[in-house]
């Protein structure tokens, strides 16, 4: 199958920081999931595929159109579906108003059809009963689910969400991957997230980005087998791991190179996330948890 | 609480109450109902519920979630423009800097056509400078509008989606039609207001003058939404329309009161204050096409882009414009047309229709203010009536004159003219309309029957204080006017101080008096126009010369009429002008 998203050698800078470096990659259809500490470069590579930003140098293609033109990226936008890392809201704007003009941004001329597909795409994230509220009376999970709303105007066949998840609970959470799961059948979804488990849930591949670079592309499973052997439970933080925490039965948790004869236990996708990224993350990721 | 909306609120009642104080005296009235709007505002606004907690996610029928949805196809031409422009339409008209600039303009419309006293064409010039609220508060309510997306963080949403952002500033552009119908209809609201309901406006309605005012309400909001979507482009900081509207006064500041050399006609809103536009020839087209050529051209610089060449070519073609309309405008006088306005001046008995008062008391008007001259004569005939036969040494002519402005003519019609005195025999009147200003005519004509000149006759404040001339004055003035009305033009201009001189002061019009009473004159006055005219006439008549004599005080006077005597009068100051 044709890949949606093909990069090659891409690089991106600002100023002395190295933001994206050499990136690799090609996204088909399904859902990839995008890890990374924060500064790994998530962000600027999802705003480089969602035509918002040039690359320095390399080549990137959407749906083999070629972002750099002003045609490819027309030609590209309109089969794209984007919630930024921060989306902004005009707060006097009614939900409805809100998603409708984007729906015209999106060529959804047509007065009737436009409405009725805003209703719609507000219906999914369960926005409809609100939709004439104004967004400055939203609580933040609200407006989460109203930036994603309008990603799914049209039913996009690529979709770039940058972290997505970011301030729903964890019932909305749930619903957010039932909804990403039913709305986009066969659509290509990347998915820049912290919250691994959205990322066991969702996608079919993942990969971690660190440092601007490619550190792994594979499956979840795949992931978390980079831990396999390397976990292990213990009544006290071992001296021989590398990181450590304390579960919810009391036990320790412990990531590294256990001791001789000690039982490992069956990794998880944040294992491997862990011990791809390092104990340097660890702080960070748990903080960002 | 949002300041953007309480700020123009706030701004709109005090600027409202400084100038109703201005017009109205009510000043007081409307500052406290204005803080009691802005405390109601503020009130309703802290009671808005609190942003919700945030809410279940709710059931929904995943089901839907799998139809696919029909994407849409690929828009006509300006399809998307067009469906963006009712949106910003809607924005600006919600705007509160909008709202601003219409209250602004409906309080300085509803003072201005209840105070025009002048002519179609000054009237008519005078329309832009009263759209300039609603031009400046569009330019930051555009400039806001544009700028939305960048302070509300939504430009990276917008720029990921398939409308170029030119076709947003188009929409913008598009949706300065609000502004522009408002413009329109207020300009021909307030026109249609002062000159045909309030009747304060003289002379022929010139369709030209009036498409010109028109056109211009038209051009200048236009052009304002065009500055604001630039500004809002190019430089989102909330100030710079503010910096924009400041240098766009300073231009106007450098034009005005260059109206002769032509240049004033290139400032956004004419001010002249000299004589009437009849002896400019009015370059109504170059002006149109200045201001034309300049929002063309600042709404192709909105629109330009590096891609594209389509902004850059409608600003080339705007400076084309607007050059061609300050060639137009500032072009010297053709040989004719520079004859034709001297000729006004010089000659004016040729181009003039008189009205016969009395015998030897004429009143004349330039051909285009014949119904001017008409309300004239109406208003001062009974004031020559009641005139004694034989008093007045040389026939007298009132007309409608230039007066001291010549200087302000343009230079080619400056020099056909030899600045010459008012001749013996002819008296200037004012260019006003409104009733001080018809009244101004009559005390004119009263006051040249007793020998005192006025206007440009004279010098100003003449002081008759204790005289029984001025009474006499006073007398003559109210001829043909009921009890009633006589006593209400003897009031003292409630504008000036309760000084015993502001007392006196009873000269219609509200700049120059041009003769001073004391009080105790007015109240003399004031008893002496309660008695039965004819028997005063008799009194009056019989000893015409004792009375004018200035050394004959006001109390020889009423006690000739059978009144007591109101005593020493107070020393009087002269008043100067008030404007």
């Amino acid at each position: 199958m044709m890949s949606t998203i093909v990069v090659r050698g891409v690089d991106k800078r600002f100023g002395s920081t190295v933001a994206v470096d050499g990136v690799d990659l090609e996204v088909g259809p399904g859902v990839t999931g995008l890890l990374g500490p924060n500064g790994a470069g998530k962000t600027t590579l999802m705003r480089m595929l969602a035509t918002v930003a040039a690359p320095d140098h390399g080549e990137v293609t959407v749906f083999g159109h070629d972002p750099a033109t002003t045609a490819g990226r027309l030609a590209i936008r309109r089969r794209l579906g984007y919630q930024p890392q921060e989306p902004g809201f005009h707060g006097h704007f009614s939900c409805f108003q809100f998603v409708d003009y984007v729906a015209i941004l999106k060529e959804w001329t047509s007065r009737r059809e436009r409405h009725d597909e805003v209703r719609r795409v507000l219906g999914l994230v369960g926005l409809g009963d609100v939709s004439n509220r104004r967004i400055s009376r939203l609580s933040g999970g609200m407006k989460r689910r109203l930036a994603i709303a309008q990603v799914l105007i049209g039913s996009p066949d690529l979709l770039i969400l940058d972290e997505p998840t970011a301030g729903l609970d964890p019932e909305q959470r749930l619903r957010f991957r039932e909804l990403l799961g039913s709305a986009a059948p066969g659509a290509t979804v990347l998915l820049s997230t912290h919250q691994t488990d959205d990322v066991s849930a969702l996608c079919s591949r993942v990969i971690v980005l660190l440092d601007g670079q490619v550190r792994f592309d594979g499956s979840p499973a795949e992931l978390a087998a980079r831990a396999e052997g390397r976990v292990w439970l213990a009544d006290a933080r071992d001296p021989m791991a590398r990181l450590g925490w304390v579960g919810g039965d009391g036990r320790w948790r412990n990531i590294g190179d256990p001791p001789a004869g000690t039982d490992t236990v069956a990794p998880t996708i944040e294992d491997g996330y862990l011990v791809l990224t390092g104990a340097d993350t660890l702080t960070e990721a748990a903080a960002d948890e | 609480m949002s300041w953007d909306r309480v700020l123009p609120s706030a701004a709109t009642v005090l600027l409202a109450g400084a100038l109703t104080t201005i017009a109205y005296g009510r000043g007081v009235i409307a500052l406290v109902a204005g803080g009691a709007a802005l405390l109601s505002l503020l009130a309703a606004r802290s009671l808005r519920r609190r942003p919700s907690t945030d809410a279940e996610w709710p059931d929904t029928d995943w089901s839907a979630a799998a139809q696919s949805s029909s994407p849409a196809v690929e828009p006509k031409r300006g399809s998307v423009t067009a469906a963006l422009a009712p949106v910003e339409a809607r924005e600006l008209l919600l705007s509160p800097w909008f709202a601003t600039g219409i209250g602004f303009c409906v309080l300085f419309g509803a003072i201005a056509a209840g105070s025009f006293e002048r002519s179609w064409w000054v009237s008519a010039g005078l329309m832009p400078l009263l759209v300039h609220p609603l031009c400046g508060m569009t330019i930051v309510a555009v400039h806001r509008n544009v700028s939305r997306a960048r302070r509300d963080g939504t430009d990276e949403l917008y720029e990921a989606c398939p409308t170029e952002s030119t076709r947003r500033y188009g929409a913008h552009l598009l949706a300065g039609v609000v502004p522009v119908v408002i413009a329109a209809v207020y300009v021909l609201a307030t026109l249609v207001a002062a000159g045909i309901v309030l009747d304060n406006i003289y002379g022929p309605i010139d369709r030209r003058v009036v498409a010109d005012a028109v056109l211009a309400g038209l051009l200048l909001p236009a052009g304002a939404v065009a500055l604001g979507a630039l500004l809002g482009r190019r430089f989102a900081f909330a100030l710079v329309p503010f910096v924009a509207i400041a240098l766009v006064a300073l231009l106007n500041l450098e034009f005005w009161d260059d109206v002769a050399a032509g240049r004033g006609w290139l400032a956004s809103g004419l001010t002249s204050d000299g004589p009437d536009l009849i002896y400019y020839d009015p370059p109504l087209a170059g002006r149109l096409f200045w201001f034309l050529g300049l929002a063309v051209t600042v709404a192709g610089l909105a629109l330009a882009t590096g891609r594209s060449s389509r902004g850059a070519a409608a600003a080339t073609i705007g400076i084309v414009v607007a050059v061609i309309g300050v060639v137009v405008t500032v072009r010297p006088l053709s040989d004719s047309t520079a004859d034709r306005l001297s000729a006004y001046i010089i000659d004016p008995g040729r181009y003039e229709t008189c009205h016969e008062l009395a015998t030897d008391i004429k009143v004349c008007a330039l051909e285009p203010y014949a119904d001017h001259g008409t309300n004239l004569a109406q208003r001062m005939a009974p004031v020559a009536a009641a005139i004694p036969d034989d008093v007045l040494e040389t026939p007298l002519t009132l007309r409608l004159l230039v007066g001291e402005d010549l200087d302000l003519l343009p230079d080619d019609v400056q020099d056909r003219i030899e600045p010459t005195p008012i001749p013996p025999g002819v008296v200037a009147l004012p260019f006003g309309h409104h009733d001080g200003s018809l009244d101004e005519a009559r005390f004119i004509l009263a006051a040249t029957a007793v020998g005192l000149p006025t206007g440009d006759n004279a010098p100003r404040n003449v002081l008759v204080d204790g005289q029984a001339r001025g009474v006499v004055l006073l007398w003559l003035a109210t001829a043909g006017s009921g009890i009633q009305d006589a006593l209400q033009m003897l009031e003292p201009d409630p504008y000036n101080p309760s000084s015993p001189s502001g007392q006196g002061d009873v000269w219609p019009g509200d700049c120059q008096a041009d003769v001073q009473w004391s009080p105790q004159d007015v109240t003399a006055a004031r008893a002496v126009v309660v008695l039965d005219r004819n028997s005063v006439a008799e009194t009056v008549t019989r000893d015409w010369g004792r009375w004018l004599d200035p050394s004959t005080p006001t109390d020889e006077l009423l006690v000739a009429l059978d009144l007591d005597p109101v005593g020493p009068h107070d020393a009087i100051e002269p008043l100067g002008s008030t404007c």
